[in-house]
């Protein structure tokens, strides 16, 4: 039983993966990456982090594929260009790449620890939850979430400086 | 019976990862290469929560929201930037952004 729901929902993901780096439409590809999103969110389930699946579905295909979806409105037809071929040497680097990939994993493979009993989880029922989260978040970890704080401050003021087309306007001026 | 043992996780874990470094590799299109990034760390982040689950301790999910949290910001500025670009050269093909070239 375990395994089918990891088998399905690993399936849902893989496919969406698949079709996300092979439709020619961008639009396309960010709805294929949000079914693989949707389907990594049922694997968080299957692991016990149920606020981080939530969070993978309101955040992740919620939030950042609506960005997504209105950059891609925005440029409109013209991001759909037909792309021309790649170099062909970077499809084989890619796989030289992927290959040396392998062997780390294989190696990451041979040490995987067996998977702690579910009794053996620290704090038993609130594993994976908003208040076991906020534990560990709010004691442990409280100054690099106040440092991703900032970082989105940061970011949210350089899109709204380059998104006012200032740098860009003066650019084209010369 | 057979039970999921956290090598599966890993291996769906490395193939989103590896998914998303193909993309990135051999697509042209700027806005299908971001979208191939955030597979990336998607991959990474299925491996954090992995083997968060696999210690018994939460510390891999916290983890996994700062870099949701890094991803957001990512898209944010990175879509800003391509659209910055795509005003400027007309194109989001990186190959025919050939301004540097000598």
């Amino acid at each position: 039983m375990e395994l089918a729901v990891f088998a399905v929902f690993a399936l849902i993901a893989v496919v969406g993966a698949v079709a996300t780096i092979s439709w020619r439409n961008p639009i396309r590809s960010a709805l294929s990456l949000v079914i693989c999103l949707f389907g990594l969110a049922g694997i968080y389930v299957t692991l016990y982090a149920h606020f981080l699946a939530a969070m993978q579905i309101l955040v992740y295909a919620g939030a950042i594929m609506v960005l997504f979806a209105f950059a891609i409105m925005m440029l409109g037809a013209e991001a759909l260009e037909r792309e021309a071929k790649g170099f062909p040497w970077l499809q084989v680097l890619s796989g030289v790449v992927i290959a040396l990939l392998v062997g780390k994993f294989v190696k990451a493979l041979w040490s995987s620890p067996p998977l702690a009993g579910e009794q053996a989880l620290v704090d038993g029922e609130t594993f994976g939850t908003v208040s076991g989260i906020a534990q560990v978040m709010m004691k442990q970890f409280l100054l690099p979430f106040e440092l991703i704080s900032v970082l989105l401050l940061v970011a949210v003021v350089v899109a709204v400086m380059v998104g006012k087309n200032r740098f860009f306007r003066e650019e084209e001026k010369r | 019976m057979m039970g999921v043992e956290l090598s599966y996780y890993l291996l769906l874990a490395f193939v989103l990862f590896a998914l998303g470094l193909v993309g990135v590799m051999i697509r042209r299109n700027l806005i299908i290469m971001l979208m191939s990034v955030e597979l990336m760390l998607n991959g990474a982040n299925l491996a954090l929560v992995a083997y968060s689950r696999a210690r018994g301790d939460m510390d891999g999910q916290v983890l996994a929201f700062f870099v949701m949290g890094l991803a957001a910001a990512e898209a944010a500025v990175g879509l800003a930037l391509l659209i910055g670009v795509y005003r400027h050269v007309k194109t989001l093909d990186v190959d025919k952004m050939t301004t540097l070239k000598g």
